[in-house]
């Protein structure tokens, strides 16, 4: 058996060696450290070269983006192309996963540094970037589900519309049930 | 010393809970009944929105059970409506301990039903990335054990390593917590120049600093012994029988590791030895903690040095779309088994996913094994669980 307080004393002991070391704490808003380059913040988005196709507003989870789309002649060519009138990014809702940004044709739409996301009000959170203001609590639409053709084919009308091929009987879903 | 006359019932040990629990009426030799009360889910020392229903005797415990569902988020069913690209950063909100854990064990499901070919260098930055993270994880639940027990000191410490840890994470991935960084075919992006010389540099202080900070200041204080040795005593038997996992059960001298026994990645072609220890208790499962961070550091060192070049994605196609049946992923995360079943029935979104979380499956161990403890032990035994809210619930 260790004599009893030589543990505590050596722990005390490599505590005071850490109380006169370097100091390791910052103080936050007075003091704020580099973001390193892949830091991923708010975000935002470059209208002018936007083209509109939508697929940052489709692949988002969370339904933060909504665009609303016109056709315009932007460039003089005469022909109308898609425009985004208006565009919004709801930081409420964000969760900075970067799916938009990796899914971005055009590379418009990346994250700045700027972390500090907060308001009174949830709607101001919203942020607009276009000519027009979008109301963000309108969801865009969820991602249409596209049925394999061979799964709207089957004419077996007890089956379960989703039910795959292979799982085992125990995790499909009950005959009953669609019956 | 105390751990002799602490030391739990033998019936605790040996009888079933359900006879124990199912008994409603415990009287002692007074006639004075028990006391029912809530610890959690709001509690300064609880891990996460935990409810416990204890009842009393004296201060002897005489039933414990565990209430869940207080940060139920629907996990799984969100992920039925989400294409398999977008699981991945929800996949990060179960256990927010062990993030790279959680998205790796996904990825591998989803990357079985799918049957695509991962790069060596992904393979590599995954498993580097996985023990980093399991550092991360291991350190501060030595501080959070410490600090159940009273010790503010090594909270501190190991929050000073896990924030050295997350810049690191920062630099490669972007984030600190929600990494959104393993994706399906590979890892979102290749490794920052300067990083893995960072990383070595790191872990050299980290070895350097480990047995001062962590093994010297803990390991022998009498306070921290009579705390935790004997208590949450647990034989190999009843740890498999409630199909614990991670070093909960490794510290029973169970030597189980999903790493070694269900090889996954490219762990077979590293070197690391799987930790165990015989007592069974808390002291033993922070010893087992305490090893394993070596072994990581051990097997950091060996991804750096092996690395290869070339690829880190490897080619999906743009939609992941994969055909019907189900894929099966399981990873050793720093708590234990996570598994992830992915279904699929030929369509963008996944017909079924699920997630064993180790967290939740350990919990059952706390109605085992607190009875008979004193109130004060039960916040060390949840030391020894080690669970994480995020896991739990899902
Ligand atoms: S970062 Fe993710 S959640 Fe935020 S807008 Fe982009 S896709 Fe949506
Ligand atoms: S993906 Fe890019 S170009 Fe397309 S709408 Fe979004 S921001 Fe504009």
């Amino acid at each position: 058996m260790p004599q009893v307080g030589q543990g505590i004393l050596k722990g005390m002991g490599i505590t005071l060696k850490h109380l006169f070391g370097k100091k390791i704490t910052r103080m936050y808003p007075e003091y704020k450290r580099d973001l390193p380059e892949r830091s991923r913040g708010m975000l935002t988005v470059d209208m002018d070269r936007c083209i509109a196709c939508l697929q940052c507003m489709r692949i988002c989870p969370d339904h933060c983006i909504s665009i609303e789309q016109t056709k315009r002649d932007a460039d003089g060519s005469g022909k109308p192309k898609p425009y985004a009138i208006g565009f919004v990014i709801d930081d409420s809702r964000c969760m900075y996963c970067s799916l938009c940004v990796e899914v971005c044709p055009v590379n418009c739409i990346y994250h700045t540094e700027e972390f500090e996301a907060q308001a009174y009000n949830r709607l101001e959170l919203a942020r607009q970037f276009g000519e027009r203001p979008v109301d963000p609590t309108i969801d865009p639409k969820p991602p249409v589900k596209k049925k394999p053709k061979k799964a709207a084919a089957s004419a077996d009308g007890d089956a379960p519309k989703r039910a795959p091929k292979k799982v085992p009987p125990k995790k499909a879903p009950k005959e009953g049930a669609a019956a | 010393m105390l751990s002799e006359e602490r030391r739990v019932e033998e019936s605790a040990l040996t009888q079933p809970a359900s006879g124990r629990l199912a008994n409603p009426d415990v009287r002692d030799e007074f006639g004075l009944e028990t006391l029912d009360m809530n610890m959690g889910p709001q509690h300064p020392a609880m891990h996460g929105l935990l409810r416990l229903i204890l009842e009393l005797d004296g201060e002897t415990v005489v039933r414990c059970d565990p209430v869940m569902g207080y940060l139920h988020r629907c996990q799984e069913k969100i992920a039925e409506n989400r294409m398999y690209p977008a699981v991945i950063p929800l996949t990060d909100r179960l256990d927010y301990f062990a993030n790279m854990h959680n998205e790796h064990g996904y990825v591998l499901a989803v990357e079985d039903v799918l049957g695509v070919e991962v790069p060596p260098r992904a393979e590599y930055i995954r498993v580097l990335m996985c023990e980093l993270m399991r550092l991360a994880s291991h350190i501060p639940s030595v501080g959070f054990l410490m600090l159940e027990l009273g010790a503010f000191t090594p909270i501190l410490y190991s929050f000073r390593e896990r924030e050295r840890i997350q810049s690191i994470f920062e630099a490669v991935t972007g984030a600190r917590m929600m990494f959104h960084y393993i994706r399906i075919g590979g890892v979102k992006a290749d490794l920052p120049e300067d990083i893995p010389q960072k990383i070595w540099d790191y872990v050299e202080t980290l070895e350097a600093n480990f047995q001062r900070d962590f093994v010297d200041l803990i390991q022998g204080n009498e306070i921290f012994i009579s705390r935790t040795r004997g208590v949450g005593k647990m034989t190999q038997e009843k740890a498999l029988e409630m199909g614990v996992t991670g070093p909960a059960l490794r510290c029973t001298g169970v030597d189980f590791d999903i790493r070694r026994d269900y090889p996954y990645s490219i762990y077979p072609e590293l070197e690391f030895d799987v930790i165990t220890d015989t007592a069974g208790d808390v002291e033993a499962s922070y010893r087992v903690r305490i090893a394993e961070c070596l072994q990581s550091i051990r097997l950091i060192k060996q991804c750096l040095e092996k690395m290869p070049e070339g690829e880190v994605l490897g080619d999906t196609g743009r939609r992941i779309r994969p055909a019907e049946g189900e894929g099966f992923g399981r990873v050793e995360s720093p708590r234990g088994e996570y598994a992830v079943h992915v279904v699929s029935d030929g369509t963008d979104t996944p017909y079924r996913v699920h997630y064993r979380d180790p967290s939740f499956c350990n919990m059952q161990l706390l109605q085992e094994v607190v009875p008979g403890h004193y109130l004060p032990d039960i916040m060390p035994i949840m030391g020894l669980v080690d669970p994480v809210s995020g896991g739990w619930d899902k």
